[in-house]
């Protein structure tokens, strides 16, 4: 083949020329249209660079409706929701009841096992006395 | 913009509102530049779709959607890639118009033909030659340009692609290549053999 395939012929000029000339012929209605074509595409420039985000809606790409306010509605019960108790507060709590049983114990057990200053040997030494009398 | 900026597109891009002053500007200065450029190429892209389909409204319907899909695409490109990739979105949309006319004139066959409009023939009085040199001239080029418009819708696809592309808008080969989605070896084939069908037909006008 060529390896030159433009080579500037008075056919290719003329051909350029004569395709030029129609295009200056076109009817006002077409260049109407076209000039209306060309402010559509330039409005929908000016409406992505105003709003980048209109890209996404525009493209249909953003969740649906329903699915982005179900989204809303579970994010604002769970920062609305009564906290629980944490884990480690449950183990102080835990470990404050521990605590209330083993001084109830050691109460008991120290009652049991006191050094004898609060004991009431009188009012036991009485009560022999009176489980002798009624034995006799 | 910056490169960052342009790499990811407008996606990314800073709303209006927080933009500063230099991008403000930066942004009309591309809205101007995307302005002139879709002012120079509507009516030849125009004027190549019609060629193409046969059909003005077909024409300027291929011609909006490639200026809208170039808008919402290739906005944030380098503009000296524009003009390639503008074409090539309008080929694509002319080709998709022209599979959809092949299919819908399959259905329409099946349908009764429509009766011949008598209306439509032309007044020979009317019609009649005007002999003013400017009214000549003015005939002779509406002449020159429908037979050379006439050759150039019956060439194949490709060939008139890589014709009007080249010598009409003027696209150099690499361009070319861009826009028809190919090699610029086959843009210079169907180029040449574009040009040695048109000068075996026109040879009547322009030898």
């Amino acid at each position: 083949m060529n390896e030159h395939d433009s080579d500037g012929s008075e056919f290719e000029r003329r051909s350029r020329a004569t395709l030029e000339e129609s295009v200056e012929r076109l009817d006002a209605r077409t260049r109407s249209r076209l000039n209306q074509a060309r402010q559509r595409a330039l409005a929908e420039y000016a409406a992505r660079r105003a709003s980048p985000w209109r890209r996404w809606l525009g493209a249909g790409a953003l969740l649906p409706a329903g699915a982005v306010a179900a989204a809303v509605l579970l994010a604002v019960t769970i920062w609305n929701a009564p906290r629980g108790l944490e884990p480690d507060a449950v183990v102080a709590r835990g470990e404050v009841a521990t605590a209330f049983e083993d001084l109830e114990l050691l109460a008991d057990g120290g009652a049991l096992v006191d050094g004898g200053e609060s004991v009431d040997f009188d009012f036991y030494e009485w009560a022999a006395a009176e489980a002798e009398a009624v034995g006799t | 913009m910056s490169p960052i900026a342009a790499t990811l597109g407008p996606i990314y891009s800073t709303p209006a509102a927080c933009r500063g002053p230099r991008d403000v500007a930066a942004t009309n200065s591309e809205s101007r530049a995307l302005e002139a450029f879709l002012a120079g190429v509507e009516r030849k892209a125009f004027k190549i779709a019609q060629l193409a389909l046969r059909n003005e409204d077909d024409a300027l319907d291929a011609v909006q959607d490639a200026m809208l899909s170039l808008v919402r695409r290739y906005a944030a490109r380098p503009s000296e890639e524009w003009k390639p990739l503008f074409y090539r979105i309008l080929e694509n949309r002319v080709r998709d118009m022209q599979r959809r006319r092949t299919v819908s004139g399959r259905v329409m066959a099946w349908l009764p033909a429509r009766a011949f409009d008598d209306d439509e023939v032309d007044d020979p009085v009317a019609s009649a030659a005007d002999h003013e040199p400017a009214v000549v001239d003015k005939l002779q080029m509406e002449e020159a340009i429908g037979a050379l418009e006439a050759r150039i819708a019956a060439l194949p696809a490709r060939q008139r692609q890589a014709f009007l592309l080249r010598n009409f808008e003027g696209l150099d080969v690499a361009a070319t290549a861009v826009a028809m989605g190919c090699s610029e070896g086959s843009v210079k084939t169907h180029y040449f053999r574009a040009l040695q069908t048109l000068r075996a037909e026109l040879g009547e006008f322009w030898s």
